[in-house]
């Protein structure tokens, strides 16, 4: 247990873990910041969140044909005031724009009604004209979603499984894409990064010692070739800390998008394009994702330490670390995180490759476990 | 001859290689992922084929001629509700009925989708002058100084350069270099295809191999405790000097073997015969409203040299930083991460720069804000890259500064403790 502790200690070398922390700074600048600080982005796509919100207080995750009347009917009550706010303005009533009807029919190459539009919708910003869009665009596709569900599963043979989506009522959900859009940029990052880190603080469990010829005395000690075992398990102890470390540090930013309103919502939503082969809640969505970051966590983590094992350059062991980087980001970008489980892929491919990944790992270990045994370690 | 020892110290190891074969299949993957365009650019190289790639009166009026003869094949075909007299083939498929449940042939069908794409060229073509002249450079210049949000000085000095661009655009439409014949950009973004995502990908791929490669050299006597007999013979701490030379030649022979290897890829897969000294500013490889326009009369084949001796000159600047931050820290794994950190600060630090001054345009003129445009050098595009001579300008000041630096670190490195 001691020799464990000291060796989770020489991994978390000041030096490296100042380095990491600043590349972590500039990671969170480059590609995170902006799903922060700019969420939801614009109108009318905050009006379309607040709205969903507003649609959950009053529906509750679902909302179903007769809640859709009732929504239609606020979408009237919306179109009376912007009426009401038209008719209150005299550049409107000018120009003979006087509901919201004309407003929406207005010619795009109309001087005035150009100007009056971006008079409304820029320079005053009414509430109620972006609403109405966001709305618009909620009805349009609760009206047609059996259509753009037949067109996403074209691709699908089995009548059953549609059949039972349909039954299951699975496009009742209220989540907007933009809420889980958000979220896999975002988890896509933090995966990518869990990832490199790992790499980079795991990598040096062997090679240090081994440059300092350490090694020879460790082999020859009381431990003796035990040792092999307690660095890989200090590396595997360390990878879960760090990984766990950098998912409180994500959650607790992810916390200020305030979407935790939708964590009870179904995933497969009229108002969502990401369609999953399982009935997930956004929550236990998250959950999945998160799995995922900590499998994948473990397997850089143990190839890292293998590689650390094998390499006695530096230039090798990064060199080596490299392609490892390079396929998982791919793959995490493809389905491993992003997306994970979409049926646009087939329905065993995250976990085949996972399956893969882990067995390639866990196997390659555990040669190397007893191949240390009887290794002339000169 | 210490060089030769040097080199064998990288060359040895068998990772040098294998990244080098990993890298050139990541690039020949990409490369094939985008190849099912190909068919439908070969459309426009039988067109170069016969009638060169210059756009002229008397071109225009051969292909023209031929042009008609489609034109009367497609009006004897009937649409869906037998309504034939169609004159050009893109008016018979507008209807998604019509190309969704065509009532042809395949072999008819496929005819017409060709026509279509000869259709594309053929109109453009005759649509250039028009558009270039509609291209108003000024108004673009406010409304970048308007999406960015530049004030005072620094809106001025985009606004001249912008000024320069205007004048350039009349050179260019008097020396009709926009109106040449090549792959149509906003189909095939072919411009983009290769020079930024494969121009990218190759930076960033170089930009790992030669951070390595130089860490190595110049940690190696450090990382395999060698330091102290190394640095204590006759030639003594003077080895960093072959270190630098050998970093340098192992750093050109990767680049040459990466680039050599991937453009070999690009040019067997996507058939540019004919296309080789079209200029970059013709107006095919534009992909908005706002065509691309090279400084200088530049063409294609010319751009892909420019582009290999910057990407060349930048990555001997990246070697240069790599070498200073070894002889200051020692461990090619804390040389690797360092460098990581500068070239994210580089690239994150011009965006805090408040866009008043002209000092914001300076500090862009850095090697690590120019790599990420690598479609746009040489061009007036972007409002911090646009001044014709950024390029020169930046590498010229990076090379004094990495050279002071590495002379300065050199002389440090003499008088230091070796632990």
């Amino acid at each position: 247990m001691r020799i464990i502790l000291n060796e989770i200690k020489k991994l978390f070398d000041w030096k490296v873990v100042a380095l990491v922390l600043l590349l972590s700074f500039l990671f969170y600048q480059l590609f995170m910041d902006f799903e922060f600080s700019v969420f939801p982005n614009g109108r009318p796509t905050t009006d379309h969140y607040n709205i969903a919100k507003d649609m959950i207080a009053e529906y509750g995750q679902e909302m179903d044909e007769t809640e859709f009347e009732d929504f239609k009917l606020t979408y009237q009550e919306e179109v009376e005031k912007a009426n009401d706010y038209l008719q209150s303005r005299e550049d409107a009533v000018a120009i003979g724009i006087t509901t919201y009807e004309q407003f929406r029919a207005r010619d795009g190459h109309d001087e005035q009604a150009s100007k009056l539009s971006s008079n409304i919708m820029f320079e005053e910003g009414v509430d109620v004209f972006w609403e109405l869009q966001a709305r618009e665009s909620i009805i349009e596709r609760y009206a047609n979603k059996k259509e753009d569900f037949s067109r996403s599963t074209a691709h699908i043979n089995s009548e059953a499984w549609k059949q039972t989506i349909i039954d299951g009522k699975y496009h009742h959900s209220i989540l907007p894409g933009l809420v889980t859009d958000n979220y896999n940029n975002l988890i896509k990052m933090v995966a990518i990064w869990v990832v490199i880190s790992v790499m980079i603080i795991v990598g040096r469990v062997f090679i240090v010692d081994q440059k300092n010829n350490v090694m020879l005395l460790q082999y020859t000690s009381k431990t003796g070739r035990l040792i092999f075992r307690k660095k890989v398990i200090a590396a595997v102890i360390t990878t879960l800390l760090i990984t766990t470390a950098y998912l409180a540090a994500f959650f607790a930013m992810y916390r200020t998008n305030e979407t935790s309103d939708f964590f009870q919502s179904k995933v497969w939503s009229f108002d969502n394009s990401y369609q999953s082969w399982f009935n997930l809640t956004f929550l236990q969505y998250i959950i999945l994702t998160v799995i995922g970051i900590y499998l994948l966590a473990l397997i850089s983590g143990v190839l890292s330490t293998i590689l650390s094992r094998y390499m006695s350059a530096y230039i090798t062991l990064i060199g080596s670390q490299v392609p490892i980087v390079v396929i998982l980001v791919y793959l995490i970008g493809e389905y491993l995180i992003y997306n994970i489980a979409s049926i646009h892929d087939p329905k065993l491919l995250p976990f085949i490759t996972y399956t893969i990944l882990i067995a390639f790992a866990f196997f390659w270990l555990n040669y190397r476990i007893r191949r240390e045994k009887r290794l002339d370690i000169l | 001859m210490i060089i030769k020892q040097e080199l064998l110290k990288i060359f040895r190891l068998p990772i040098v290689g294998i990244l080098l074969l990993f890298f050139i299949i990541i690039n020949g993957l990409f490369i094939w992922s985008h190849s099912y365009i190909k068919e439908e650019l070969s459309v426009l190289t039988s067109l170069v084929d016969k009638y060169g790639t210059a756009i002229n009166e008397e071109m225009l009026a051969q292909f023209g001629g031929d042009y008609q003869q489609i034109s009367d094949w497609v009006s004897t075909i009937e649409d869906l509700n037998g309504k034939s007299g169609y004159e050009h083939p893109s008016d018979l498929l507008a209807d998604d009925e019509f190309f969704l449940n065509p009532p042809i042939s395949d072999k008819e069908f496929n005819q017409l989708l060709e026509y279509d794409l000869i259709e594309t060229y053929y109109r453009t073509a005759q649509d250039i002058d028009g558009i270039y002249e509609n291209v108003n450079v000024r108004a673009r210049a406010e409304e970048t100084i308007d999406l960015y949000g530049f004030q005072g000085e620094a809106a001025e000095t985009v606004r001249a350069q912008f000024e320069k661009l205007a004048d350039r655009k009349e050179q260019l439409i008097e020396n009709g270099e926009h109106k040449h014949l090549f792959f149509y950009g906003k189909i095939y973004k072919m411009h983009n295809l290769l020079f930024k995502d494969i121009g990218m990908i190759l930076i960033f791929e170089l930009i790992i191999l030669a951070v390595l490669i130089t860490g190595a050299v110049t940690n190696y006597e450090f990382e395999q405790k060698t330091a102290l007999v190394t640095y204590t013979t006759k030639i003594g701490r003077k080895l960093v000097i072959p270190k630098l030379f050998a970093a340098i030649t192992a750093n050109t022979a990767v680049i040459i073997s990466l680039i050599g290897a991937t453009l070999a890829i690009y040019f067997l897969v996507f058939n540019y015969s004919g296309l080789w000294h079209v200029p970059i500013s013709s107006y095919f490889n534009a992909i908005t409203d706002f065509p691309y326009i090279t400084w200088w009369n530049i063409s294609f084949i010319e751009y892909i040299g420019l582009m290999l001796l910057l990407i060349y000159l930048v990555m001997m600047l990246f070697s240069g930083m790599t070498y200073i931050l070894s002889i200051w820290l020692k461990n090619t794994y804390l040389v690797f991460i360092s460098f990581m950190v500068i070239l994210g600060l580089g690239v994150l630090i011009p965006g805090y720069i408040p866009l008043s001054t002209n000092f914001s345009h300076y500090i862009h003129q850095t090697p690590f804000f120019m790599i990420l445009n690598p479609h746009e050098w040489f061009m007036g595009y972007s409002p911090f890259t646009i001044s014709p001579y950024y390029e020169v300008i930046t590498i010229s000041s990076w090379a004094v500064f990495v050279a002071g630096l590495i002379f300065v670190s050199i002389r440090r490195f003499y008088r230091q403790a070796l632990h």
